[in-house]
């Protein structure tokens, strides 16, 4: 699901390059004739670093992950072509000893790489705001917001994902009510600190005295885009407190309804920070509203075309459950000490 | 309600399971790899049909920023396509 998205949202700041064909040489940092190199001070040589660091940990953890499955799937395999295809990606596993000792020393290496990178990478996108003087992205409060968002995003896009698929292909044994539980209290507890990040905005907006600062919460509240700033707090803060009940978080339809909602949510949350903060900037001359266009429309619903279709073809090629993981959890898989 | 009226709501167990009770490392192996090696219902075909359009729909609106923003296509865009009065004057 990482990659995917990180591939849907790589297209949005290559194609506002103007040329992406020169993108890299404009955004890529590498010895030339010329001498030249980007500029480092520049947010979107941040987002570069950011996601193409994002992008290729993402892929090698996913990728590692797989392995075993993969070798799996090779043995499983009746056609001769998906046999060499598995075969080879599983890259000569046998599950022996050895196997399992290197595999388990990478793939913990790069839990332990990814797991900070949650938190730089959106620090680090958040930093593209936070370093603009435009008011309502310059405060201080957007990185630990952004991470929260993100694990508030990541898990409702999880949950709108997997319940289809658990129902449509039988996984029910597989994804239990108990990763519902677990699934929904992230939810609820992330979404709780997006919430305290929407109200911690409102109150340094009073609390600065700044008059541009007050006034992007007064245009928040009062200004034209108003319906999508009480959109956004129905979704991202309303539509989630029913997790607090336990017999919500294991009904896999009122979970998905709620999940739904987050993304929504989430999406409107970028519109009010990016076209809200513009459109009323400090020069009232500069004031404008922000009509998409059919063209703004097709980008965005054809990057979600593309994000489900790789899904798709994820789903049909590659196991959508760790096989691994689920065996190690039956109970052939407990073994018991000898008694000395 | 007396004893024989069933529950209002499902009973939900305390701690239920992470994996569902019976299975073995077989089962496990071989329910997950059905979904690749199985036939897809029909539905799955439909889906892939619909995103494989949403994929076509974002083709065609990258190629239409590109030759609009270069200048090479004559897109009727607010912003591209027939050069604006100014470039045509010149």
């Amino acid at each position: 699901m990482t990659l995917f998205a990180v591939a849907c949202a790589v297209i949005y700041p290559l194609f506002h390059t103007g040329r992406p064909w020169l993108a890299v040489y404009w955004l890529l940092p590498y010895p030339n004739t010329m001498g030249m190199w980007p500029n480092f001070r520049s947010p979107l040589i941040w987002d570069v670093f950011a996601v193409s660091t994002y992008g290729s940990v993402s892929l090698l953890f996913w990728y590692i992950g797989l392995i075993p499955d993969l070798g799996t799937l090779r043995d499983k395999a009746k056609n001769l072509w998906q046999k060499r295809i598995y075969g080879t990606l599983s890259m000569g596993w046998r599950g022996s000893a050895r196997h399992w000792h290197n595999y388990e020393q990478a793939y913990l290496l790069l839990a332990g790489l990814s797991t900070p990178l949650v938190l730089s990478v959106h620090s680090v996108v958040s930093f593209d705001f936070a370093s603009g003087q435009i008011p309502g992205w310059h405060t201080t409060i957007f990185p630990p917001y952004f991470v929260a968002g993100a694990v508030f995003a990541g898990f409702a896009m999880v949950i709108t994902l997997a319940l289809p698929l658990r129902r449509l292909f039988g996984l029910q044994d597989f994804i239990t009510d108990k990763h519902l539980d677990n699934m929904s209290k992230v939810m609820l507890v992330t979404g709780l600190i997006v919430a305290y990040g929407y109200l911690m905005e409102a109150f340094t907006s009073w609390y600065s005295g700044n008059i541009f600062e007050t006034y992007v919460m007064k245009n928040r509240l009062e200004g034209p885009y108003r319906w999508l700033y009480y959109s956004l707090l129905v979704c991202n803060v309303l539509a989630v407190q029913p997790l607090w009940f336990r017999r919500v978080r294991y009904s896999p339809l009122a979970i998905w309804a709620i999940s739904m909602f987050v993304n929504v949510g989430m999406w409107l949350e970028r519109f009010v920070i990016i076209p809200m903060s513009l459109h009323r900037d400090f020069l009232p001359s500069s004031w404008d509203m922000y009509y998409p266009t059919a063209w703004d429309f097709s980008t965005f619903f054809g990057t979600i075309g593309l994000f489900l279709a790789l899904m798709f073809l994820f789903i049909r090629v590659f196991p959508a459950i760790a096989i691994f993981e689920m065996r190690t959890l039956t109970p052939e898989a407990k073994v018991k000490e000898p008694a000395h | 309600m007396s004893v024989a009226d069933p529950p209002r709501h499902p009973v939900v167990p305390r701690d239920p399971p992470v994996l569902a009770p019976g299975h073995t490392a077989a089962s496990v192996t071989d329910k997950i790899s059905s979904v690749v090696f199985g036939k897809m219902p029909v539905w799955f075909y439909a889906g892939m049909a619909v995103a494989f359009g949403g994929v076509m729909m974002l083709l065609l609106s990258l190629t239409k920023l590109v030759f609009t923003g270069i200048g090479i296509c004559c897109c009727s865009g607010r912003s591209g396509g027939r050069r604006s009065t100014a470039s045509r004057r010149r």
